[in-house]
């Protein structure tokens, strides 16, 4: 059974706001943070008829923002999108380059572990779900992300 | 807070954000509107193209055989064309529910507002594989179910509702509801196009336990037949591919 219009427009309206901050995290931009949430939901109100409800819902759409984040990263000069650039920092943010500089040697699968964990407040069996892994890997995932992260925190800001 | 979530927390904090549903629906609905360079100049064009688009009245739309959710570019196409099941009002808001049999998802429903003021935008829509409706070629291969259900919770246009088809032996639906209440609905039938099927429609209880998109355990649709035979059965929590057995609602 799929979901209804209604269903995906009631995410949009109550979870829109983390939605944003996982597309931030993915692509470092806002503009395109928010392009990528609008294209996401768009996504998956075209695609809705294959959502099988063997999963929540929220999964299912979180895929579909984070392929459209994907989408955006992979073509910066047509959406004007520096993704995860240093110098889009302003001047307050000084440690910011150093957490996305962290966050960018993590593996692709860690990154969106741990942004779906933290965003979204995501439970192990909709972060497997969205990221197509199985549920018995996320805890291991989000555990090496953890220490990888904190890791080369260190070593960036040291 | 740890060190992690501290970084996490820099790299994307909470923003105010402005909701856009409009946009959303427009690009969903037409590829064209999808360049971004574009979209902050037409934003406000999208918005009134999208509002005058469903202002057009459903009869209207039903004449020039133009539904709604025609314009959703990805929408299962009709093997037969859609017609009105059922006409009824909820707590004075008439709505009408409309079939058809899809050539890859199986029956699609759909139930929308009523009436010279009714707009697309009140509407939903939902497709699944149902026994009793002739599989395509194309048809996708889950399996066929005995019961499905669309559902929303209360907007401006409609009170908050259930529908379904449900295989043609069931007379009675019962709706048993996370809060713990069941409703007891008739089925009805409907043009022999839409296959062989019956349908339920009700409106749900204010606070009925059953928000959009979160499901809990005890939500369960049984479908029976005159006797009080179970014949049609879902569990969404614990439904394998959208299937439950007959079993699951004894």
């Amino acid at each position: 059974m799929d979901a209804s219009l209604a269903e995906i427009e009631a995410v949009y309206r109550t979870r829109g706001a983390d939605f944003v901050r996982l597309a931030l995290a993915r692509t470092g931009d806002a503009e395109a943070a928010r392009d990528a949430v609008q294209e996401g939901f768009a996504r998956a109100i075209r695609g809705r008829w294959s959502y099988r409800r063997t999963g929540s819902l929220e999964a299912w759409i979180a895929r579909c923002v984070l392929n459209a984040a994907h989408d955006l990263v992979r073509r910066p000069t047509a959406a004007g999108v520096v993704p995860n650039a240093d110098d889009s920092a302003s001047a307050d943010e000084v440690d910011a380059p150093a957490v996305r500089a962290a966050i960018r040697r993590l593996p692709q699968r860690q990154r969106d572990a741990l942004f779906l964990r933290f965003y979204l407040g995501f439970d192990y069996a909709e972060i497997a779900a969205t990221l197509g892994i199985a549920v018995g890997t996320v805890s291991a995932t989000l555990h090496a992300a953890r220490a990888s992260l904190a890791d080369n925190l260190q070593e960036v800001a040291g | 807070m740890t060190f992690a979530d501290n970084a996490l927390d820099r790299l994307a904090p909470a923003t105010p954000w402005e909701p856009d549903w409009s946009d959303v629906l427009a690009r969903a609905g037409d590829r064209r509107l999808l360049s971004r360079r574009l979209l902050t100049k037409r934003r406000l064009l999208i918005a009134l193209a999208v509002l005058a688009a469903f202002a057009v009245p459903l009869a209207a739309l039903a004449a020039a055989k133009d539904w709604w959710f025609f314009r959703f570019g990805d929408f299962p196409r009709p093997v037969r064309a859609p017609v009105v099941v059922k006409e009824g009002v909820w707590s004075g808001h008439p709505w009408e529910l409309i079939a058809y049999p899809s050539t890859t998802d199986g029956l699609c429903l759909a139930v929308a507002p009523k009436g010279a003021q009714a707009r697309g935008d009140g509407a939903a829509m939902s497709c699944a594989p149902q026994i009793g409706v002739a599989r395509t070629p194309e048809t996708k291969a889950s399996p066929d179910m005995t019961i499905t259900f669309l559902t929303s919770s209360a907007g401006d246009r409609l009170p908050g509702y259930i529908v379904g088809p449900v295989v043609e032996d069931a007379a009675t639906v019962v709706i048993r509801l996370d809060a713990g209440t069941a409703l007891r609905v008739p089925t009805f039938g409907g043009p022999s196009s839409v296959g062989h099927v019956r349908f339920y429609a009700s409106e749900l209880p204010a606070n009925g336990g059953l928000p959009p998109g979160l499901f809990g355990r005890r939500f369960r649709l049984t479908g029976l037949d005159r006797g009080g035979n179970v014949v049609a059965c879902l569990v969404p929590a614990t439904a394998v591919d959208g299937v439950s057995p007959l079993s699951a609602c004894r």
